[in-house]
């Protein structure tokens, strides 16, 4: 009996020396599987290129046909606005992290419109975790940067998978026309704008009966709402 | 009598209680008490060299690494430097000196070391300059980002300090261009080796285009007299050159962007190698953009003689140019995925 007893002390003892206490601790658990979505070839991106003008020339179509096309009268203040929280990609706070995975010395702030601006139709939806630095660095399903290709510089954004915060409806709508912004703003959501040929991204929240808004991630806090600028290449709405 | 080979323990009910006594003053079997004192004996031994082999393991990753940063490091052997996580606490960040040996070294490790900064650290001339976040915790609105220099000594001096910093120091040492925001607007700020302020440049005097609000980073001069920079997301692009000597800057427009993932830039030669391949923030964008058959030239442009060279052309692809001498630029040939020099005095 004695014998056993030492053999089993032995045992033990080499078997936390070999093993370690890992194995009394909790481990977490394994990644669950995951499945990524892709890009449905219907919503390739179309080859519009409408001026500021025209965009806000549609918007006004859109206003007298939401009045029956009777006579249009300039709203005092907003014609429609949707309250969106603002962030400025160049927010000092975080302009300085990488990009994504960081490649090519590009970083929020240098290169992180989409990013912010998807970051702030998450935020008017009530998902203000997922502010930008935090969907910067978002890791799901055992990937890190989930939002990002991790090819090239790693700083681009996987469109799919960045609309696939935990929680949040997966109804999205891209790229559509200027056309269908008005409406969008009517039901409360916001448009991002992809403009100047994919060179920058914007929130498109109200209209003032005469030109459309944006909340612009390039500019600070004190100078985030300016009328729509630049060319109109596609709009995102999303979470609804 | 009690045989001890079946039980390792008696409990005996004394007057209602529960008393568990020593065996040995139980057993009356002399040859079982000491086989169980050596067993005893024996796991104690074990525990106590399994704890000893622990704690040498730990005293050697914690203590005789460090140990090493009381070497002194001789600037000569020291070819760069990055950080690291410190492996034992998260809180802390080693600063790790890359020899030219090819060896590393820990040299110090610090809190509050901006880990997370896209250019947190750099070495030159026997010197380390760091960006350490102070204050940083929750919603806090009081936070900064501190500049210091380290010697291989490890003697820290404090060189700026602002809510948001990036900085490039010149190569011998003697001038740092600390670039910040002034109300969302970037300014540089020159100041010497010692922290010392030379110079506040405003946007207005580094660009072309008065409503642009950002610079871009590109490098110094070998000879640390000049510093280069550009200007990005503008109507109207251009590359900044401040001379250190007169604080004189010089302009040129620039029809490219910086940001693009084929820009390369030679502050010696005044020339910048780039491509007209889009920038993409998008994806599928992009993966949509490499099969459309879309011609990419790259270019080579001179700022001082005002010169574009093409180098080459390729359909929907890249290039990856780096600039191997100051005269000689390697690409990838996209049509053979092989790699090619081209001479810029050819």
């Amino acid at each position: 009996m004695s014998k056993k007893l030492l053999f089993s002390l032995f045992v033990s003892i080499a078997l936390v020396a070999v093993i370690g206490c890992d194995s009394l601790q909790d481990k977490p658990a394994s990644n669950p599987v995951i499945s990524e979505p892709t890009l449905n070839p219907a919503d390739t991106l179309p080859n519009i290129n409408i001026s500021a003008d025209s965009v806000n020339a549609l918007g006004r179509v859109a206003m007298m046909d939401d009045m029956g096309r009777g006579p249009v009268k300039a709203a005092a203040g907003w014609q429609l606005y949707v309250p969106v929280p603002f962030y400025s990609q160049r927010d000092p706070h975080w302009s300085s992290k990488p990009l994504g995975f960081g490649g090519c010395g590009t970083t929020i702030g240098s290169a992180g419109c989409f990013l912010t601006s998807i970051a702030m139709c998450y935020a008017k939806m009530g998902y203000s975790a997922a502010n930008p630095p935090a969907l910067n660095d978002w890791s799901y399903g055992g990937r890190a940067h989930y939002a990002f290709y991790d090819g090239g510089c790693g700083n681009m954004i996987r469109l799919p998978q960045a609309l696939q915060y935990p929680g949040m409806s997966r109804n999205c709508h891209y790229w559509f026309g200027a056309d269908q912004i008005y409406s969008y703003l009517q039901r409360g959501i916001p448009v991002i704008a992809r403009i100047n040929g994919g060179a920058h991204y914007v929130v498109i929240f109200a209209f003032d009966g005469n030109r459309y808004w944006v909340k612009d991630p390039w500019n600070d806090w004190t100078n985030q709402d300016r009328p729509f600028y630049g060319s109109f290449d596609g709009g995102l709405a999303f979470g609804f | 009598m009690v045989d001890l080979r079946s039980v390792s323990s008696l409990q005996v009910n004394v007057g209602g209680e529960i008393f568990s006594p020593p065996l040995n003053l139980l057993s009356l079997d002399k040859k079982i008490i000491p086989m169980n004192k050596i067993i005893r004996i024996l796991s104690a031994l074990f525990v106590i060299c399994f704890s000893a082999v622990a704690v040498g393991i730990f005293v050697y990753f914690s203590f005789f690494l460090t140990t090493q940063k009381s070497i002194p490091v001789n600037a000569n052997l020291v070819f760069s430097a990055s950080l690291q996580k410190n492996i034992t606490d998260s809180n802390m960040t080693d600063i790790v000196l890359q020899m030219k040996n090819g060896e590393t070294r820990i040299l110090v490790s610090y809190p509050n070391i901006y880990f997370d900064h896209y250019h947190a650290i750099e070495y030159h001339a026997g010197n380390i300059y760091i960006i350490k976040r102070i204050n940083n915790k929750g919603t806090n609105s009081d936070w900064t980002d501190e500049l210091w220099k380290i010697d291989l000594n490890k003697h820290e001096t404090k060189m700026f300090s602002a809510q948001g910093l990036d900085f490039r120091t010149s190569p011998d040492g003697g001038k740092i261009i600390v670039i910040k925001q002034n109300q969302g607007v970037d300014e540089l700020v020159l100041i010497d080796g010692s922290g010392s302020l030379f110079k506040v440049f405003s946007i207005d005097e580094l660009t072309i285009d008065p409503k642009a609000t950002t610079t871009y980073p590109l490098s110094w001069s070998s000879d640390s007299k000049y510093y280069w920079g550009g200007i990005i997301h503008s109507l109207s692009n251009n590359v900044f050159k401040i001379s250190t000597n007169d604080f004189f800057v010089s302009k040129y427009q620039f029809k490219g962007d910086l940001l693009n993932h084929d820009v390369t830039f030679n502050a010696d030669a005044s020339s910048i190698v780039y491509s007209d391949y889009p920038v993409f923030y998008d994806a599928d964008e992009a993966s949509a953009f490499s099969i459309s058959g879309i011609k990419v030239t790259l270019y080579l442009e001179n700022f001082i003689t005002e010169t574009i060279k093409t180098i080459n052309t390729s359909v929907a692809k890249y290039f990856q140019p780096q600039w191997i001498s100051e005269t000689e630029i390697q690409y990838v040939d996209p049509n053979t995925g092989s790699k090619k020099i081209y001479n810029t005095e050819a």
